[in-house]
């Protein structure tokens, strides 16, 4: 586990990084075909990016 | 309050207030006549069945002009049969009458200024006698009707206010090999340095200490407000700074969010988990 030392926002649940997890997961699933799960996994994308805060850089 | 509200001769509510709160039918319907509402004390004394003052108010309705006193009677009769009393509010009762003897707990604040003015008043005189003992003793100070004696005490004051002067080694004076002094063993230099450590640790540890009490340092800007300044806008960090309110706000305005019920559990991790300490 790596941990930020200095950071201009606090730590949230939402990143890029967890978004593109559950985009890899959802399009798993899909390709399974677990229709039923991936909808969920997708839902819940979509539902986590206006939770997500960007910094400039 | 009565007696209050009757020296105010010109604030007829005033008084109507004050008989309304204490009860008072007879003064209520007085003030009424006074301020020529004849009809709404010719009802007032009819409800309370105030018979002296009825038809003294009858008369006075029939001399007048302005009032018809056949349309007062009517409406009064109207508006008797569905009466109701104005019983002004109902005192707390501990136990049974037992409020009416119990003091109300008040503070006096006479009282209390006298002791606040007496706790000045000790301050300064003792800041006063502190002032004085300051002013007698530098006065007192190394003075004396001699003055030899005087100067005497000034010169070894003033030597022992000079730091020692650094002791100059002359150079040339100096000559390599004729002390007589050995060098020493290494084991007597630790001792001595052993020595000095110590005493300089011990004179570390009989420094006075200002205070027992821990005075905890200020706490520095809070970071999430900090973020949060940089970008106001931003849902997430609302959330993460306990805005909520705000926060839903701006996803409404923003992305015209009406269901934040699927929202809930990322609301609460959000605030809960940047609080998390490892």
């Amino acid at each position: 586990m790596q941990l930020k030392t200095s950071a201009t926002q606090p730590l949230l649940p939402v990143s890029l990084r967890s978004l593109d997890d559950k985009m890899a997961k959802g399009i798993d699933m899909t390709t399974k075909g677990d229709f039923v799960a991936s909808l969920a996994v997708f839902r819940e994308l979509i539902q986590s990016v206006p939770l997500l805060a960007l910094g400039s850089h | 309050m009565q007696a209050v509200a009757g020296s105010a001769a010109g604030d007829p509510t005033l008084r109507f207030n004050t008989a309304t709160l204490n009860a008072d039918a007879e003064e209520r319907v007085r003030t009424l006549m006074e301020t020529d509402q004849l009809p709404l004390a010719y009802m007032t004394a009819r409800a309370h069945n105030l018979s002296d003052m009825i038809e003294y108010i009858e008369s006075e309705i029939m001399d007048s002009e302005e009032h018809d006193f056949a349309t007062i009677a009517d409406e009064t009769e109207k508006y008797l049969s569905r009466s109701k009393a104005l019983v002004p509010c109902r005192p707390l009762h501990l136990t049974e009458g037992k409020s009416y003897f119990t003091q109300w707990p008040m503070t006096n604040l006479r009282a209390k200024e006298v002791e606040k003015a007496e706790q000045m008043f000790q301050k300064k005189k003792f800041l006063d006698e502190k002032q004085a003992d300051q002013q007698f003793f530098d006065n007192n100070e190394f003075q004396s009707a001699n003055k030899e004696v005087d100067n005497i005490l000034r010169s070894e004051k003033e030597e022992a206010a000079k730091p020692k002067a650094e002791t100059k080694v002359n150079i040339e004076e100096a000559k390599w090999g004729e002390d007589d002094d050995s060098l020493g063993s290494l084991d007597d230099e630790l001792e001595a340095q052993g020595a000095t450590a110590g005493t300089v640790a011990d004179d570390a540890g009989s420094m006075p200490e200002e205070s027992d009490i821990f005075v905890p340092p200020s706490p520095g800007a809070d970071p999430y407000q900090a973020a949060l300044r940089l970008n106001p806008t931003n849902a997430a960090l609302n959330i993460a700074a306990g805005d909520f309110t705000r926060a839903m706000e701006l996803l409404k305005t923003q992305l015209a969010v009406s269901n934040f019920a699927p929202l809930k559990q990322l609301f609460v991790d959000t605030l809960t988990l940047g609080r998390v300490k490892l």
